[in-house]
């Protein structure tokens, strides 16, 4: 399972992205600046753009699923209940997931973006589908939900999951980084080595590489575990 | 063409000229053919199929009613041609500009920022819709059926009264009550007066001949 992006051009109005690379299975990161063009790559994958040039080829890809940055885009249910069966999930375990248990009867556009992103997400992570791209999955969480749903997106290890966000306060454990730099796509390859290639790290990571430590990934979690061990 | 004064008496000039007769939907085609990239919004296929059916459909209906289908097919055409160029062409705040600059810091400013909220929602609007759909399509498949469509309608609906509301707010917060002062200032590009003179000169001819 893969995708592989050929001599890739993406234009959106007068913004343009160039991307070449093969993800493969596995947890990918995507970083960039906001504008940078995270956003316009992961529509492209989900098929939803069309290149200027080039072209994506998706091998044994099934299902695929895009998270929007924006979580109010995927509600279509009139309770938080019926959102859950419009995933064709079952409703308990999922609000569980999303810490929303005992209000499956409320609108969803009455609980707040933080809420709605948790059910979005939550609904997402249910379905196991072979690629999942996940736009900005932390925003409108707080710092306890974005490590949760780090350490979910962490977890999966079946398919291709592409997580595109600037995120730096917590990122979840991921088998490759990509960087986009001044419109292309650049793979700075497999964790722990891509760590000393990336250009704007988390400062939690950069206190580390400043130390000239190499934490084993790039969670919080992993950079204070590699400073502790070199105290001790 | 630079100057958005120019742009907006162009565009009034050849709406005109197109929809009053065929010679003036000509002058006006040759005039877009001329005077602008000629380019198609080739992005946007979706609402202009969605414009050409309205207008085909509205074409045949008037052929059958004893009118001229085929002449309302062209004009109609050539002044969404038209429409197409003049929305490619504007740049944020320029309405505002026009608006103060033609009526003056009270009532030019009050239109000109009612105009650029009106074109900011619909860019807004535009924009969600496409992301509503695009979320929709990732539960139902491909196919987006009316039952599953009405829901995200409401959503689009709500959405926009969201974000008038919160603009609402932003202006109630930074003190905003009656118009406001604003020197704008507008660039003209070479050929932007000539392409103008040539575009009232089309819509004199349609109308007087």
């Amino acid at each position: 399972m893969r995708i592989v992006l050929t001599d890739l051009v993406l234009r959106r109005g007068s913004f343009q992205l160039a991307a070449s690379g093969t993800f493969s299975e596995g947890v990918h990161l995507v970083t960039g600046p906001v504008g940078s063009g995270k956003s316009t790559l992961s529509l492209a994958l989900a098929g939803e753009l069309r290149p200027v040039s080039g072209r994506i080829t998706e091998e044994e890809i099934g299902s695929r699923t895009l998270s929007l940055a924006s979580p109010e885009c995927h509600v279509t249910g009139d309770t938080l209940e019926n959102e859950v069966v419009s995933w064709k999930l079952s409703p308990p375990p999922v609000l569980e997931a999303a810490g929303l248990t005992g209000r499956g009867s409320e609108d969803p556009l009455r609980c707040s973006q933080g809420e709605l992103k948790r059910l979005v997400l939550s609904c997402i992570l249910a379905r196991e589908g072979d690629l999942l791209i996940l736009d900005e999955p932390y925003s409108a969480l707080d710092c306890a939900w974005k490590e949760e749903f780090s350490r979910r997106i962490g977890e999966r290890r079946k398919g291709i999951t592409l997580v595109f966000t600037h995120e730096d306060e917590v990122l979840p454990r991921v088998d490759e980084i990509w960087e986009i730099r001044e419109g292309r796509l650049v793979s700075l390859g497999r964790v722990p080595g891509a760590i000393t290639g990336w250009s704007r790290p988390p400062r939690y990571l950069r206190a580390a590489l400043d130390k000239g430590i190499i934490p084993e990934n790039i969670t919080p979690g992993d950079a204070r575990d590699a400073l502790c061990r070199t105290r001790g | 063409m630079q100057d958005p004064r120019l742009t907006l008496l162009s565009t009034i000039a050849l709406s005109l000229a197109a929809f009053a007769s065929i010679w003036g939907a000509l002058l006006a085609l040759a005039w877009w053919l001329l005077a602008t990239p000629r380019r198609l919004p080739s992005d946007r296929w979706r609402p202009a199929l969605g414009l050409f059916v309205l207008v085909s459909a509205t074409a045949v209906l008037v052929s059958l009613s004893g009118g001229d289908g085929a002449s309302y097919f062209f004009r109609i055409s050539v002044v969404l041609l038209i429409a197409s160029w003049a929305y490619s062409e504007r740049k944020g705040g320029e309405l505002l500009g026009m608006g103060t600059w033609a009526f003056g810091d009270r009532t030019g400013f009050e239109l000109g920022l009612v105009a650029e909220m009106a074109v900011q929602s619909l860019d807004g609007l535009d924009r969600d819709l496409s992301m509503l759909l695009l979320a929709l399509r990732q539960k139902t498949g491909s196919r987006i059926t009316l039952r599953s469509l009405v829901p995200a309608l409401g959503l689009l609906v709500r959405m926009q009264l969201d974000r008038s509301r919160d603009l609402g707010d932003i202006l109630a917060v930074r003190g905003y009550r009656l118009g406001g002062s604003l020197c704008p200032r507008f660039s003209r590009g070479r050929w932007d007066g000539a392409k103008a003179v040539l575009a009232v000169g089309a819509a004199l001819l349609a109308l007087v001949f």
